[in-house]
């Protein structure tokens, strides 16, 4: 009977520890209630072994802690990143498109290339009216500027939101490395010491809170390896993170499988980065490209990069890429280069010598002079006629020629002037001789008329046959369409991201109410344990009496 | 397992319902505001295209207006000026009628002529009418006057304009058409996206005749022949002293001959192009009209595509202002309940 008392004091003692370890794994919980990443803690206490009398009776020994774990579901963990990524995604493309957005304003509060347009072609026929008129000259001078600069503006602001994606692509696989570098160490913590100590628990919850910060930035594979370590790859396999080491990405304006002469460069004229490996080929250092993988994921790299474009071997120039920045800057250079080709031919008149391989202008200003360049309704710093044929050149070979990113950024109005507009056509019927009269507008008239002529335009991946003011309208509707589906679709994600957190927190979140709880029903616990140990040292003073 | 939420799952729903109401009521008081439910492409993409068609054809459709009505102004003034020189035509006719009686004397038809000299003048001057700053009937000539006794500088061949008889007096002045480049061609302007109106007509379709005959009359009032002998023909320079008492049939015969240049010019001429103008005049007015009602039709299309419905806008508003602060209400209890309010 008295190892009954002894063993009863035993079991009383270990319920005390039990129960204070218990309260404590509450207070820690408790502490932690908005600690980012943490994975609520639970005890688990299990009945000890019984003690056999051999008699056929068994009596139990009490119970001991058996492990603290923390309460994860890996399934929900999953889903909860990749809602992460999503919403990154969407995220970093609404508020792209949303600075995009106002350029195309439809109530007037901003001067459009639409609203420019309808100026310019209105002051030409106004002028059309009493060609003349100094005033409605100017007029039209005034208006020609305006639409040029509007165009320059809008392409710049364009080529400025790719560059500012650029830039910040550069920013974020920094990022990348860095979180990966952090995973790898925490994997050399974990892997091989699995003991459910809190510090491993702990390192446990950063590595996954890592792993999320990471699907923030792109999307990855996590798989957990049978030594505790995370394996960490992105899209086609590439591991980021293996075990101890982890392999960084970088960032490279000319990486090595660049095709011969080059990516060309961005909308701004300088080149743009590809996300790339370095790996040693024995023969030097060669770049594995995840460009175009990563663009095709989720987290903001991805969102990013589906904005700015990512580029393919076969480009030739900035609007080859494949992005949705490219595709509204592509509508703008379509509308540039119409006005520095078909408009500056349109103004020069027909050919005076009845269409020979040069093209002598027929039309003439207030002195009763012919243009005198091809370019001189609209131009550009560096226009040159390299063909040396009169007319304006094939925009694509001058581009080349002349190392041009866009004619968008740099086109200007060409009549510096108000007697230098060539409003007037010849009216001398010869071939070689020319004869004009400033009351003659019909070089105006034929101009005014290209506005609804429906003609084919092709620049990268924009191709559509039309008239000049609905390359405007497919600008505005893309645009549009654009940023509505960038809204709805970030709005979705965040649900669909909020849905996963829930799930998550419902999973691994703290609950003070539900502490509190469990807090009394262990601190009960824990005074019934401390009243067995009084019955316990009353049966054992009882007995030590009856000795005396 | 039952469904936890967590203190952080609750302020957490609290705070982003809050951010999404307070989101919807923002733009809700926006479109308020400024009365347009769609301000930028991303709000209606579908529509985008749409309200930037309906604004530029507002604006083409003003343009046209404008035009049209610079045009209606320019082709009222044509009519006055005919009606002016149908007059000055019918008062020629008269005087030649008169001066056709032999009961005049040579002497007598002479003092008449300064009469006619004076009609072919304002005949003249209406032929080089301006309108805002441009001559009417000058077609795309706009520097010099179109009916001129001046020979247009640096023409080559062309004839010193005068006659060679009655040297210092009006019968030596002889008034043509100066046919430079571009006086052969008319003013036209584009009314609709399909249609134009020409405004003018060159000068020697419609003053030609007038002044030859005004002149001829004058000239043979003054006692001079005027070649070609054809009255239908534009005056050469030419022409022949008549000896008085001998030629004195001789000049009836000459006034009666200028009778029918005054029925060409006037039937012909003056009156055909007033009818012109005012058939023209027309088109311009329901040109106007036309536009003036396209402007309305799309005005009113594109408000129904961009405006705010107020009353919808309104009911909006207040609706999502009352579940905020039936949300703000609910979110202070929900987060003010805790065990520890228990314990």
């Amino acid at each position: 009977m008295g190892s009954g008392v002894s063993s009863l004091l035993d079991i009383s003692k270990r319920s005390l520890f039990n129960q204070s370890q218990a309260i404590r794994v509450i207070g820690n919980n408790i502490a932690n209630v908005n600690t980012e990443g943490y994975s609520r803690r639970k005890v688990d206490i299990k009945s000890s072994d019984s003690f056999d009398t051999g008699e056929g009776t068994s009596f139990g020994t009490g119970a001991d802690i058996d492990s603290v774990y923390r309460t994860v579901d890996k399934f929900i963990n999953l889903a909860y990143q990749g809602r992460i990524g999503d919403r990154a995604r969407s995220e970093a493309r609404d508020e792209f498109l949303a600075r995009l957005e106002p350029m195309f304003a439809l109530d007037g509060s901003t001067k459009t290339i639409s609203s420019e347009l309808s100026g310019f072609f209105s002051a030409i026929e106004d002028l059309a009216q009493n060609p003349s008129d100094v005033s409605l000259r100017r007029n039209v001078l005034d208006q020609g500027q305006n639409l040029a600069t509007t165009i320059n503006r809008v392409y710049s602001q364009v080529s400025q939101l790719q560059r500012e994606a650029d830039d910040r692509i550069n920013y974020l696989v920094e990022e990348v490395n860095r979180i990966g570098g952090q995973i790898a160490n925490l994997n050399s913590q974990i892997s091989g010491k699995e003991d459910g100590s809190q510090e491993l628990l702990t390192a446990r919850d950063q590595r996954e809170q890592l792993v999320r910060d990471l699907s923030e930035i792109m999307s990855v594979t996590t798989v957990e390896n049978s030594d505790g370590s995370t394996l960490v790859t992105i899209g086609n396999g590439f591991a980021l993170v293996s075990g101890i080491h982890s392999n960084a990405l970088e960032t490279s304006k000319s990486p090595s499988f660049a095709p011969v002469g080059g990516y060309p460069k961005g909308l701004d004229g300088d080149a743009l980065s590809f996300i790339v490996h370095d790996f040693d080929t024995g023969a030097g250092t060669s770049h594995a490209d995840f460009t175009g993988t990563i663009a095709a994921g989720g987290g903001e790299l991805g969102g990013l990069l589906s904005l700015r474009g990512v580029q393919s071997a076969t480009d030739t120039t900035a609007f080859d890429a494949v992005g949705d920045f490219v595709t509204a800057a592509s509508m703008v250079e379509a509308i540039a280069e119409d006005l520095l080709t078909r408009f500056n031919l349109s103004y020069l008149g027909p050919d005076e010598n009845g269409g020979t391989a040069f093209h002598n202008p027929s039309s003439g200003d207030l002195a009763g002079s012919t243009p005198a360049s091809p370019y001189s309704l609209f131009n550009f710093t560096g226009a040159a006629d390299l063909d040396a044929d009169g007319r304006p050149d094939d925009l694509a070979g001058l581009r080349t020629a002349l190392t041009i990113p866009s004619f968008a950024e740099i086109i200007q109005f060409g009549v510096t002037s108000e007697q230098q507009l060539a409003a007037a056509l010849d009216l001398d019927p010869a071939a070689g001789s020319l004869s004009f009269t400033t009351g003659d507008s019909r070089n105006l008239d034929n101009l005014a008329a290209l506005r609804q002529q429906k003609v084919a335009y092709s620049v990268g991946n924009f191709n559509q046959t039309s008239s000049l003011e609905e390359v405007y309208d497919t600008l505005t509707s893309t645009v549009g369409s654009l940023r509505a589906t960038s809204k709805n679709q970030f709005a979705l994600d965040k649900d669909r991201e909020t849905m996963a957190k829930e799930l998550y927190s419902s999973t691994s979140g703290v609950s003070l109410d539900e502490e509190f709880a469990n807090l009394i029903t262990f601190q009960k616990a824990y005074e019934a344990s401390a009243r067995l140990v009084r019955v316990g040292d009353e049966m054992l003073t009882e007995v030590i009496g009856l000795l005396g | 397992m039952s469904f936890r939420i967590t203190n952080n799952q609750s302020t957490q729903f609290f705070i982003d319902q809050i951010n999404r109401q307070k989101v919807g009521l923002e733009e809700s008081r926006q479109m308020l505001s400024s009365g347009v439910e769609v301000s930028t492409p991303g709000d209606a993409p579908s529509k985008a295209a749409t309200i930037e068609n309906y604004n530029r054809t507002i604006v083409r459709l003003d343009a046209y207006k404008d035009r049209i009505n610079s045009g209606i102004s320019s082709m009222e003034l044509q009519e006055t000026v005919l009606n002016t020189a149908e007059s000055i035509m019918l008062r020629g006719k008269e005087l030649a009628t008169q001066a056709a009686n032999e009961t005049l004397s040579s002497e007598q038809r002479e003092q008449m002529a300064i009469e006619v000299f004076e009609l072919r003048d304002s005949l003249v001057s209406l032929g080089n009418t301006k309108n805002q700053g441009v001559y009417i009937y000058g077609g795309f000539d706009d520097d010099d006057p179109p009916f001129d006794d001046t020979p247009a500088s640096g023409v080559a061949g062309t004839p010193g304009y005068t006659n060679s008889l009655g040297a210092g007096t009006p019968s030596s002045q002889r008034f043509i058409y100066d046919g430079e480049d571009g006086t052969a061609n008319s003013r036209d302007i584009v009314v609709s996206d399909f249609e134009s109106v020409r405004i003018t007509t060159p000068g020697d379709q419609v003053f030609q005749g007038g002044i030859s005959a005004l002149e001829r009359l004058g000239r043979a009032l003054s006692g001079f022949y005027t070649t070609p002998a054809s009255s239908a023909a534009t005056p050469d320079g030419g022409g022949l002293a008549m000896t008085f008492p001998a030629d004195y049939h001789l000049q009836t015969q000459e006034i009666l001959n200028t009778m029918d240049a005054f029925d060409t010019s006037l039937s012909k001429d003056i009156t055909g192009e007033l009818m012109s103008v005012g058939a023209r005049l027309n088109k311009l007015h329901d040109a106007f009209d036309i536009a003036d009602s396209l402007v309305f039709n799309i005005k009113n299309a594109r408000s129904g595509v961009q405006d705010v419905d107020m009353f919808e806008a309104a009911a909006n508003f207040s609706n999502l202002q009352t579940s905020l602060e039936a949300l703000l209400n609910a979110g202070v209890q929900m987060n003010s309940l805790s065990i520890l309010n228990y314990i």
